[in-house]
């Protein structure tokens, strides 16, 4: 209980070397976000509207990504990108870049997977009607995306969810360098093994509080959604 | 092809999941009025509207058109509405065929107050009721000012002033359209109809204009007339 007490004054002391790792994992996660529904829409798109030869292997593949150990991911990308890998010459392993990166190849597959989900049902709802009209593909990808909008906020929030819990492959590819790439995850687990449980436990608390806004704000946007029958 | 004919269906052979539903089915739609298609449930008055519009591909058999840049209105029993509003609903078919904003913004507020619905323009189109639903569909489908126009019972739930006003228009646009109209309602036909077709299990019973036909020796056609006229 005393933890938890200290950890709240913590929070509210505002206290700036909390705060940097807080808005650094914001940044980190928001931008991996934004990447990942960028590349991911217009994949998602692709496989519920176009018919074609490995559609159903790529989805597969989707799928099975879901499940990749973060740790395997960080692992992977660390032998790509230290010193002596492959593309080491980028020279952006220990920088938040990779930690982006990493984070977009853990959630790229979860947008994917379950936006291709939605978007497949609203298309085969639509087929019709694109047919009627002869829409080519870029109308009828337009418009499925449109209006799968809401329905789609909540994989969004599960992605961000995903890419703000991320400790695995983070640790690994950031190094948890103080100023630079301590994030919230990786803080707790490096203040946890210290013993110092009360940082550990505000930055904890502050999670909680974020994933909590984070579904409220989709659950109340899906239910005016309902509410104006655009769903 | 003839000239006469807008449509015409030379032997069509369709199946669905081994299923034979037009065996040799030959069909010819004159250039313009109303031609009614009837015919008891299941006798293939839907899918004809479908191979009609393209979305049945056919086994085998022919379907021409007297023209190549032909415009096809459909509304289909079953409505699907895009989840947004009625305006953005009317709206969308203009989009896809890339009419410039402005014109289409004022064909669908034209078409709004024309058909009386313009409080109606902002609401969802998925949370309207089942008639406003099958009325807005019809406006849909002539929004983009067709030649031809297929319409699958685009009355069958409406109430009496909106059917006034659909058979008002359908009136008046027979005379430069070709309209094709799927109705279970004989009354409806014999009001609307310059040619009726009629259809049971797939083939054709009776295809001729409307004066010929009530008057038909055909017994299937005089059974399906005293059946829905009692």
């Amino acid at each position: 209980m005393e933890i938890i007490l200290k950890s709240f004054d913590l929070i509210f002391s505002f206290d700036d070397s909390l705060y940097e790792i807080i808005f650094l994992s914001l940044k980190v996660s928001i931008l991996a976000l934004l990447i990942s529904i960028f590349l991911g829409m217009p994949i998602s798109a692709l496989l519920a509207i176009k018919e074609f030869f490995f559609k159903k292997t790529l989805k597969i593949f989707f799928n099975s990504m879901m499940a990749l150990p973060p740790v395997f991911v960080g692992l992977f990308l660390y032998i790509l990108f230290s010193k002596s890998g492959p593309l080491g010459f980028f020279e952006i392993l220990y920088t938040p870049i990779i930690m982006v990166i990493a984070q977009v190849i853990i959630i790229l597959p979860i947008i994917v997977s379950i936006t291709t989900d939605k978007l497949e049902s609203i298309f085969n709802e639509y087929k019709e009607l694109f047919h009627i009209l002869e829409a080519n593909d870029f109308d009828k990808i337009l418009s499925v995306l449109w209006d799968a909008r809401f329905s789609m906020l909540t994989c969004i929030v599960a992605g961000l969810g995903r890419a703000l819990s991320e400790v695995g492959a983070i640790i690994i590819v950031g190094g948890n360098i103080i100023h630079y790439t301590r994030v919230m995850t990786t803080t707790i687990a490096l203040e946890t093994s210290r013993g110092n449980l009360t940082l550990a436990m505000s930055l904890g608390i502050i999670l909680i509080f974020i994933a909590l806004i984070l579904n409220s704000s989709a659950l109340i946007l899906k239910f005016i959604a309902v509410k104006a029958s655009y769903e | 092809m003839n000239k006469k004919f807008i449509i015409n269906l030379e032997n069509i052979n369709l199946s669905i999941s081994n299923k034979l539903f037009f065996k040799n089915l030959s069909i010819k739609f004159s250039n313009k009025g109303l031609s009614v298609i009837l015919g008891p449930n299941g006798s293939g008055k839907t899918l004809l509207t479908k191979v009609i519009n393209g979305m049945l591909k056919v086994d085998s058999g022919k379907i021409s058109f007297k023209n190549k840049r032909i415009k096809i209105g459909y509304s289909p029993q079953k409505i699907v509405f895009l989840r947004r509003t009625v305006f953005e609903n009317l709206l969308y078919p203009m989009k896809i065929k890339r009419y410039k904003n402005k014109k289409a913004i004022e064909r669908v507020n034209f078409l709004l107050n024309e058909f009386k619905i313009y409080d109606k323009k902002y609401v969802s189109a998925r949370s309207l009721s089942g008639g406003l639903a099958q009325y807005v569909s019809f406006i849909r489908s002539i929004i983009i000012d067709p030649n031809i126009l297929i319409l699958d019972e685009p009355c069958s739930n409406l109430d009496n002033d909106f059917k006034k006003k659909i058979e008002k228009y359908l009136m008046k646009e027979k005379k430069s359209k070709k309209i094709i109209l799927v109705t279970h309602d004989i009354f409806q036909a014999k009001r609307l109809a310059d040619e009726i077709i009629m259809l049971n299990e797939g083939k054709l019973i009776e295809s001729s204009q409307k004066e010929s036909f009530i008057n038909s020796s055909n017994h299937l056609v005089k059974r399906f007339l005293c059946n829905n006229i009692l």
